[in-house]
């Protein structure tokens, strides 16, 4: 099974992979091998891919998957290796949207959308 | 002497000169590539977006969304002219805003409401010489414009355009078609007229299982291409201006190649003379002392 996550910016990766599970909007899916055709929407959370060789997480930004014959693709606004990711920030990410008061329903939006990513990663922001 | 010592120090001049073109143009070669790169990832982006959309429209879903819905009265438009933040690129900020500019006079005829906004300090300066006002400047985007970045203004417009406050977006930028080739256009990106650029591909149709459903991915995916169709503006302008760079300063370093000869020539004519003038003199001296 193949799969690619690609960005805005650049390719992130491309490889074989054994399964892969990762967030959708409402709560995480796992896909194997064969799966039939599926377009969902991807949430903000975690990107779990087993390979032969371990198991590599990412951080992904929202955006969609397409699985087709065995072929993943992910399109997201951003894909960051979950080592890298840095709690402080997601931290400050959190409060600064927390302390928005949203009075219309695009601000309400904008700071659910702050808060869900700034929540999944802190959830996944390697700990000290 | 005077002559010949003048003729120098414009040489070397030139020289010294020349070697700023041609660092230039080998900087502007290197940034160049990375651009490129950058534009073809995106281009693997859009290939995927696209696909989906056809694939969505496919199962059966009429595509409608606000953004694909022309607004009934025109009122206010925004231009958004894509320039550089520096000059040395040749005709790349003047073609494209002049393009702006024209536009700019035809919708203020034609009694429309319109804003400028424009991203790089030439386009500023360029627009303030043409004395045009000019509502938001964006000045951060070097050869490198991030996605993040671009995303923040392309929410600016969604909102608005969603809001009734705004109708139409055009933007005028300077568009990568080959190497050899790039011209300023203008493009209206709001109210998105195409999603799926006519592709017919013959594959059958696979029947997909919708997450949540078909509406909801398409009412994520016509912004999601909103943003990267600016984006795409965005990199071709970066692309353009690189290329753009490139071109002025091989000429300008051929250019002073060229002048560093003809003042050679020159000068070593004019040693020459000093030099034959001196003789003269000396033998004449010699025959009038005889």
């Amino acid at each position: 099974m193949k799969i690619s996550v690609v960005t805005p910016e650049k390719k992130v990766l491309d490889m074989e992979c054994v399964s892969c599970v990762l967030p959708l909007y409402d709560g995480e899916i796992g896909i194997e091998n064969n799966r039939s055709p599926l377009i969902g929407r991807v949430g903000f959370g975690e990107l779990r891919i087993k390979t032969e060789s371990g198991t590599e997480r990412y951080y992904v930004d929202g955006g969609f998957v397409e699985v087709l014959d065995n072929n993943i693709s992910i399109m997201t606004g951003n894909a960051i290796p979950t080592t890298e990711l840095n709690a402080d920030e997601a931290a400050k990410q959190l409060e600064d949207a927390l302390a928005v008061v949203a009075t219309t329903d695009d601000v309400f939006a904008t700071k659910e959308r702050k808060v869900k990513q700034a929540r999944a990663k802190l959830r996944l922001a390697p700990r000290k | 002497m005077a002559k010949a010592r003048a003729l120098d120090r414009r040489r070397k001049s030139i020289q010294s000169t020349r070697k700023i073109t041609h660092t230039m143009e080998l900087i502007s070669t290197a940034t160049y590539r990375k651009a490129m790169d950058r534009a073809v990832s995106a281009t693997a982006y859009t290939n995927r977006l696209t696909a989906m959309v056809g694939q969505l429209a496919r199962a059966g879903l009429e595509v409608q969304h606000p953004l694909l819905q022309k607004h009934e009265n025109t009122e206010n438009v925004v231009i958004l002219t894509l320039t550089s933040n520096r000059g040395m690129c040749g005709g790349f900020n003047g073609a494209v805003l002049r393009l702006a500019a024209a536009r700019y006079k035809e919708l203020t005829q034609a009694g429309l409401n319109i804003t400028v906004d424009c991203s790089g300090k030439r386009g500023v300066s360029g627009f303030k010489f043409r004395q045009i006002p000019v509502s938001e400047s964006y000045l951060k985007f070097e050869d490198k414009p991030a996605y993040i970045e671009v995303e923040k203004i392309a929410d600016k417009y969604l909102d608005l355009y969603q809001a009734g406050k705004l109708d139409r977006l055009d933007v005028v930028y300077t568009k990568f078609v080959t190497v050899s080739k790039q011209t300023a256009v203008v493009e209206t990106l709001l109210p998105l007229t195409e999603l799926a650029s006519g592709e017919t591909e013959t594959s059958t149709a696979h029947d997909y299982e919708f997450l949540p459903s078909a509406k909801s991915i398409l009412e994520e995916v016509v912004p999601a291409s909103f943003k990267m169709k600016l984006f795409k503006c965005f990199l071709d302008s970066a692309v353009s201006e690189q290329i753009a760079r490139m071109v002025a300063m091989k000429s300008a370093t051929e250019n002073a190649d060229q002048m560093v000869k003809t003042l050679s020539q020159a000068y070593n004519r004019a040693r020459q003379g000093q030099i034959t003038g001196e003789l003269t003199e000396l033998i004449g001296g010699v025959e009038a002392l005889k």
